[in-house]
């Protein structure tokens, strides 16, 4: 079985490596890596792209913590998420949609299913095949990334790798439906086509989720903030042994009226948050992987990692009719949201995930095991 | 009598509806090459897929090489290259060999010896690291047929392995045929290309209908059909001559064409001709030309595709019999 196994692999790999998509996306992933790890580097005053003129920017300066939070922010927002988690995985998926329907066309499967080797076990095989090309895709890029942000910024973001084993898991997601619909249709086009279309709704599942997972945190944050502030303005009195003056009693006023009115939206949309969970609990949770991993590698959020380049609460930006401490409670009450939602239980995801990737892989299976070719 | 490959009652229904095979019955023996003929849609293909387990069988008692069919086990033992297959086209005629025969659970040291040794036999050692992709029809078939034979079977499947082949790439698949059936395998061939069977089958089955219609030797199939064939030169009377040698000599009902001057003879036997001869001779007939007759096998697949004795025999009066059926 094992030699079964190895010569599949060996002539996955034969396969990929004829593939000219396979190169592209190769060379596409090393330039997206050197473009956003390699074209620029930090000055005492801030950062110098290329040969420009540098920027000052104090968040950003050598020795700053804006260094870290910049680099982070770049490999899990944009490279991790956009490109591999976007880009290089519909790639990846238009270079293995014809590998299977390859393997059960009229001519092919005749010699496959002659050899002395269960239907379901060289099934399982090559859909293991298939994932080799992501597998190999990821290890070079994230592996390049890795190895420029540690050599060129002395940063060893070791939690990166961990992009290497989500996101393949993220793609065996995508391939077992795309094994399916491969089975059932033999077609590659109906294949790729219906794989993106259920990746789509898969998404739009998660994001309608996520949005409402956002809602009912950013209240919950209000909810903390504004019980803190309640706190310690009552703790100030006890110390003091004073009444609240007239500026005080206007804002405990305001306090408890946000009090109360976060509470009730957060009540009101917890039973949605609960269905929307119900819901994902189902379908295959790709989003939940590239939250994971930015969680674990303590990524900056949207808001902080802008916060790099400006300061929301200052004049330019903030709202006449709010104070620059309001704005700033603003900021970290959603910072606080946006972390509670990526804080995912990332062993029930897998796990529930698995479970919809393995009902796909067993109906799959079943009908490759059953069908007359 | 061992046998290779023992099938009773084959019947394959697609989807409730297509009655593919309506009962095979089916023995081929060991180290014979034995050959199927059918004419489009008469369920070779899928009686060749079923012994491969590419498809079920509705219905299927039988064996092959001593275990149930379906034993995913035994074909270990058996290579198989079937009619349009369609190798990766990425990869090289060696690597075709090299990853099919892992498949077959050949170990890698096997893989390489055989591999060149098979290039050798069907005569693709130059171009053994050309792609896939580049090679000619006749090539394709070339590796396939020693992709079939990496895991040194004991029985060979070939559907239609001559397709595509042009006649000195015929010849050469016939003798490494032989060369099979010499080294004691056993052979079965799906074949469209009649006379090529009739040169190296032992045995054959006709096939119509998804019903076996005629088994055996091409001398049992062709039993009944041999005659004597004696032209006249200018009879005087054909139809008197027949009944005169149909009376005297007891040797069954005696066939004429008169366009041809033809007089049809069921009998083997040299002696009757003798007396036939003899007794036209005496009648003032002068004899033109005699000859043994045996029917081809295209006679024979004609006969059990129509139903009726024609095409290459004309005049000849009474459908053929199978040896054995």
């Amino acid at each position: 079985m094992i030699r079964v196994f190895k010569a599949m692999l060996i002539d996955s790999l034969r396969y990929l490596r004829s593939r000219y998509l396979f190169w592209i996306v190769l060379a596409l992933s090393a330039l997206v890596a050197v473009a956003l790890f390699a074209t620029y580097s930090f000055t005492p005053d801030g950062i110098q792209i290329l040969w420009f003129s540098p920027i000052d920017n104090e968040a950003l300066a050598e020795g700053s913590m804006g260094k870290e939070i910049f680099l982070k922010g770049l490999f899990n927002s944009y490279f991790v998420k956009i490109w591999l988690g976007w880009g290089a995985m519909i790639l990846a998926l238009i270079s293995t949609a014809s590998l299977i329907p390859d393997f059960i066309s009229d001519g092919a499967v005749e010699i496959n299913l002659s050899k002395p080797i269960r239907r379901p076990t060289l099934f399982l095989m090559k859909f293991v095949c298939g994932l080799l090309f992501v597998l190999l895709q990821l290890t070079i890029g994230i592996g390049l990334a890795y190895l420029i942000i540690g050599v060129r910024f002395d940063l060893w973001l070791h939690s990166s790798l961990l992009a290497i084993p989500l996101l393949t898991l993220q793609f065996l997601y995508l391939y077992a439906i795309a094994a399916i619909i491969s089975v059932l249709t033999r077609s590659t086009i109906a294949s790729l086509l219906g794989t993106i279309f259920l990746w789509f709704i898969i998404f739009l599942i998660q994001f309608v989720s996520n949005s409402i997972q956002l809602g009912y945190e950013s209240q919950v944050a209000q909810v903390e903030l504004n019980q803190t502030r309640i706190a310690e303005l009552e703790s100030t009195l006890a110390e003091t042994q004073r009444e609240p003056n007239t500026s005080e009693r206007v804002k405990q006023g305001v306090w408890e009226t946000n009090l109360e009115q976060s509470e009730k939206l957060a009540d009101s949309m917890y039973p949605w948050v609960r269905n929307a969970a119900l819901v994902e609990l189902f379908i295959p949770k790709t989003g939940d992987l590239q939250k994971y991993l930015a969680s674990v590698s303590n990524a900056p959020v949207a808001n902080e990692f802008m916060g790099l380049f400006m300061d929301v609460s200052n004049d330019e930006f903030r709202p006449a009719d709010i104070s620059k401490e309001d704005m700033q409670d603003a900021n970290s009450s959603e910072t606080a949201a946006r972390k509670a939602v990526r804080d995912v239980s990332i062993l029930e995801s897998i796990l529930t995930s698995l479970g919809a990737v393995g009902i796909l892989l067993f109906l799959a299976t079943w009908r490759f095991s059953k069908r007359d070719f | 009598m061992n046998t290779t490959v023992d099938l009773t009652g084959v019947e394959k229904i697609y989807r409730g509806k297509t009655h593919a095979l309506r009962g095979v019955d089916l023995q081929i023996h060991p180290g014979e090459v034995f050959g199927l003929l059918g004419p489009n849609g008469a369920g070779k293909s899928t009686l060749v897929k079923i012994l491969m387990t590419v498809i079920s069988p509705t219905k299927c008692q039988g064996t092959m090489l001593g275990k149930p069919i379906g034993d995913k086990g035994t074909l270990a033992k058996v290579g198989y290259l079937p009619e349009h297959h369609r190798f990766p086209t990425y990869l090289k005629g060696k690597q075709v060999l090299d990853f099919f025969g892992a498949m077959a659970g050949v170990s890698k040291k096997d893989r390489r010896a055989r591999s060149s040794k098979l290039l050798d036999l069907v005569g693709m050692s130059d171009s053994a690291n050309m792609k896939i992709g580049r090679y000619s029809k006749g090539m394709k078939q070339r590796i396939g047929i020693a992709q079939a034979l990496m895991n040194d079977p004991q029985f060979i499947v070939l559907d239609e392995p001559t397709d595509g082949v042009d006649p000195v790439g015929r010849k050469d698949i016939r003798e490494i045929l032989l060369q099979l059936k010499a080294e004691g395998r056993t052979v079965f061939l799906n074949s469209h290309l009649l006379s090529e069977l009739e040169l190296v089958c032992d045995r054959v089955a006709i096939m119509v209908k998804g019903k076996v219609r005629q088994q055996g030797t091409i001398d049992e199939l062709t039993k009944d059909t041999r005659r004597y064939e004696i032209q006249l030169h200018k009879p005087s009377d054909l139809s008197k001559a027949s009944a005169s040698i149909q009376r005297q000599l007891n040797i069954g009902d005696v066939g004429m064409d008169q366009e041809s001057r033809t007089l049809y003879l069921p009998t083997t036997d040299p002696a009757a001709i003798q007396s036939a001869i003899d007794l036209l001779r005496s009648s003032g007939e002068t004899i033109q030309t005699i000859h043994q007759h045996r029917s081809s096998l295209e006679d024979l697949f004609m006969v059990a595709v129509s139903g009726v004795q024609g095409g290459a025999t004309p005049g000849a009066d009474r459908p053929n019999k199978g040896g054995s059926q």
